[in-house]
């Protein structure tokens, strides 16, 4: 199943929502065992909240190797394809190192403990 | 004192120009916790509206600063477990092999995704902003750099600042976007 972000989101795919919407896609793709092609021509911007929900939660349910293989990004420029990178090295660590997750929770707490 | 509006009823229109500030930053740019209760997706969501409206967004470089003491520390402590107890330990710690090239990716990479949306606002400072910085600094409760988020604002004529941080709503004459539920009570 190869999804287009242009058109489903437009140019800019920047929210937590719109980033969720996509993951449950992706995640019935996986379930199916399809292979999910996310195709990013035409974006002009993606950013690490609306990565999270697409692809980085996915670790969270699926083997990271099944994420790794089946979950395929094309079309991406060079700095889309480090976020997607990223995102995807950062979740796998967070879902398997009960230490680094409480290290990631803790420091985001302390940014928004106000 | 500031007027603090929820930033999920703000109605965006295209003439709007916004701030970032270095709190809504990260949530947005950086890849931390994805599965976190921390997370603030009220934030992304109103930054995708105003994107959408056409609305201006802007960050500063001193945030770009900002980002990356928090990175360090959060690298610090995903490494041993705990937060830094002195600054030594976190000198020692950006002097290890890989740390430092490490932190900057990660910095690099969430600076071009934020100016992949929103400008860059011209950080200057003139020779007689002390006696301001030092009168925000009594007159609010604001945190000694970000007097120059403000003073930066207040130069480029942008009116509001998207922040969690309860701070600002002691600075007058702004106008906070938030979903911190401290300041909209």
């Amino acid at each position: 199943m190869t999804i287009s972000l242009r058109e489903q989101f437009g140019e800019f795919a920047l929210s937590a929502d719109q980033g969720r919407c996509l993951g449950e896609q992706v995640r019935e793709a996986l379930q199916g065992g399809e292979v999910s092609v996310l195709d990013f021509a035409g974006i002009r911007s993606v950013i690490s909240a609306f990565l999270n929900p697409a692809i980085g939660e996915l670790y969270g349910t699926f083997p990271a190797d099944v994420v790794d293989d089946r979950v395929r990004v094309i079309n991406a420029s060079p700095v889309q394809e480090q976020s997607v990178e990223l995102v995807r090295s950062n979740a796998r660590r967070y879902y398997h190192d009960p230490e680094f997750r409480r290290a990631q929770d803790a420091a985001l707490e302390e940014l928004f403990s106000d | 004192m500031a007027q603090c509006v929820d930033i999920r009823r703000e109605r965006v229109s295209a003439s709007d120009r916004f701030l970032l500030d270095t709190n809504v930053a990260l949530d947005v740019g950086s890849p931390l916790g994805p599965a976190s209760p921390q997370r603030r997706p009220d934030y992304s969501a109103f930054i995708a509206r105003a994107v959408s409206a056409g609305a201006r967004l802007y960050v500063s470089m001193l945030s770009l600063c900002e980002m990356a003491h928090v990175l360090e520390r959060e690298a610090y402590r995903a490494h041993h477990g705990q937060p830094p107890a002195s600054q030594d330990e976190l000198k020692r710690f950006r002097r290890e092999s890989g740390v430092r090239e490490a932190a900057t990716a990660r910095l690099s990479n969430a600076w071009q995704q934020l100016t992949s949306f929103a400008e860059v606002l011209e950080a200057s400072v003139r020779p007689d902003d002390g006696t301001e910085i030092i009168t925000l600094l009594r007159e609010t409760h604001l945190d000694g750099y970000d007097p120059l988020l403000v003073l930066a604002a207040r130069r480029a004529g942008i009116a509001s600042v998207v922040t969690h941080d309860s701070d600002f709503a002691s600075v007058r004459d702004i106008i906070v976007l938030t979903a911190n539920r401290k300041m909209l009570l």
